[in-house]
């Protein structure tokens, strides 16, 4: 093994990634080279400091006061509706798998709202996707009943800092708690995990007729648009 | 061919353990569990003190991941709480389909890295020389200085500045798993990339940070810890 070979395998070494053959011609190969086995040292001296730096780091004393008054100075974040609603049908035990609720006056539409394939273009760096405008699904839902109505968002990458909007036309209305809110327009900002990323939005209807309820999902060199179809019959 | 040099974990085991000895890496966080949760779920909430309870648990590693990449000890805090107003602001969004200090280390990720390209050309001017006086580190009082406190700033010191000459992709490896001892799998989850990638990255980046050392005279016979 020449010095070249061994300097390529050290760092490999040092993780515990080398084969036991490899690592024996590299043990031997050290044992009589004193520029290589210094190489080694080296690296593991490197690799001490990181962790030696990752135990010592301070905090600056003022750090929390700062925080703490930039904070106070924010908005009240607020919770997203879908946040809300997510936990309301959480205490209904309906989470990530919903299922009808016997008796209850609920239906529960599960959209495959597929925002996917989001497919790359240009350098590999560059979040640039393709916008898709589909109507996804269309459903029929009884005049003045709740439809659960589960938007699936899913990526093939994950995206941060995605502003999501849901869009309803006047004739539907969401519902929040069971309570119809005069919002026909609701906004949040989040991120998009890899996969699925359900979000449930309760809607109702109560003039027959078919609508259409658009959702958008706008990121960096992001931007999807779909639709789903409601039609509302006389129940 | 970094799946040809895959073994067996118990060989891999025996591999390590001749090696360098292994930090423990931890995936997990304290509080954990149901605790956690209730904490997080307050702070969705606009609860300022919950969310500061969650920022107390994970601001030391927020801080050096931004010092890794900001030379200003002063500004780099301050891009670490840009970072968690952030965090504040879209914490309403965590669905719990990651660990929260997954969610929030790419949020990290992108403030950190979004405000060290705006200001490369800055940063570069402002860079300290490595072997003038030791900068002071962040939040550290100037009138503490005994020598060994000197010594172990002089060296962090250059360690950050030869971090700084570090291609970014093995940077934020190299701070997330050796600097803050992350699995790996977490490390591939918030650098969105394959575990494998991650492990051949810090292997380069680590042989690229010994080199800069090298270059720089940090490490040595006389340096050896």
């Amino acid at each position: 093994m020449t010095c070249a070979d061994c300097s390529k395998l050290l760092p490999l070494l040092t993780s515990g990634d080398l084969s036991r053959q490899q690592r024996a011609a590299v043990e031997s190969h050290l044992s009589g080279c004193a520029s290589c086995q210094g190489q080694l040292d080296e690296l593991r001296q490197t690799i001490s400091l990181l962790r030696e730096a990752g135990r010592s780091t301070t905090v600056p004393s003022d750090f929390q006061s700062k925080l703490h008054a930039r904070l106070l100075a924010e908005p009240v974040p607020k919770l997203p509706l879908l946040t809300r609603l997510w936990w309301t049908l959480e205490r209904l035990g309906l989470d990530s798998e919903p299922r009808l609720l016997a008796g209850a006056a609920l239906a529960i539409l599960l959209v495959g709202l597929v925002l996917v394939p989001l497919r790359h273009r240009g350098e590999a760096t560059a979040r640039v996707f393709v916008p898709e405008e589909t109507v996804a699904a269309s459903f029929r839902i009884p005049s003045h009943r709740v439809a659960v109505v589960q938007l699936d968002f899913v990526a093939d990458v994950s995206v941060d800092d995605v502003e999501f909007e849901v869009n309803l036309p006047g004739e539907l209305e969401f519902v929040d708690a069971g309570q119809a809110i005069a919002e026909r327009h609701i906004a949040w900002h989040g991120s998009l995990a890899v996969g699925s990323n359900p979000v449930p939005v309760a809607i109702r209807g109560a003039r027959p007729g078919r609508y259409r309820v658009t959702a958008h999902a706008r990121g960096r060199d992001v931007t999807v648009r779909h639709e789903v179809l409601l039609e509302v019959v006389p129940s | 061919m970094h799946a040809a040099l895959r073994l067996p974990t118990a060989e891999r085991t025996a591999a390590l353990a001749s090696a360098v000895e292994p930090e423990p890496r931890v995936s997990d966080e304290t509080p954990g569990g149901p605790e956690l949760a209730a904490l997080i779920n307050q702070a969705q909430c606009g609860d300022i003190v919950a969310f500061e309870r969650l920022m107390a648990i994970h601001q030391s590693k927020i801080l050096s991941f931004a010092r890794a990449f900001v030379s200003d000890p002063e500004l780099a805090s301050d891009v670490a709480q840009d970072a968690m107003l952030r965090i504040y602001r879209s914490i309403g969004g965590f669905r719990f389909q990651s660990s929260l200090q997954t969610w929030m280390f790419r949020i990290v990720r992108n403030i950190v890295l979004d405000h060290a390209k705006s200001r490369r050309s800055k940063e570069r001017k402002r860079e300290q020389p490595l072997d003038g006086t030791p900068e002071r580190e962040m939040g550290e009082p100037a009138e503490r200085n005994p020598e060994a406190e000197l010594l172990a700033h002089e060296r962090k010191s250059q360690l950050w500045s030869a971090l700084a000459e570090i291609p970014e992709a093995y940077r934020s490896v190299l701070v997330l798993a050796d600097l803050q001892g992350m699995s790996y799998e977490e490390v591939a989850a918030i650098v969105e990339t394959p575990v494998g990638t991650v492990k051949s990255r810090l292997n380069r980046g680590r042989e690229a940070l010994r080199s800069v050392l090298v270059a720089k005279g940090c490490l040595g016979e006389g340096k050896r810890s």
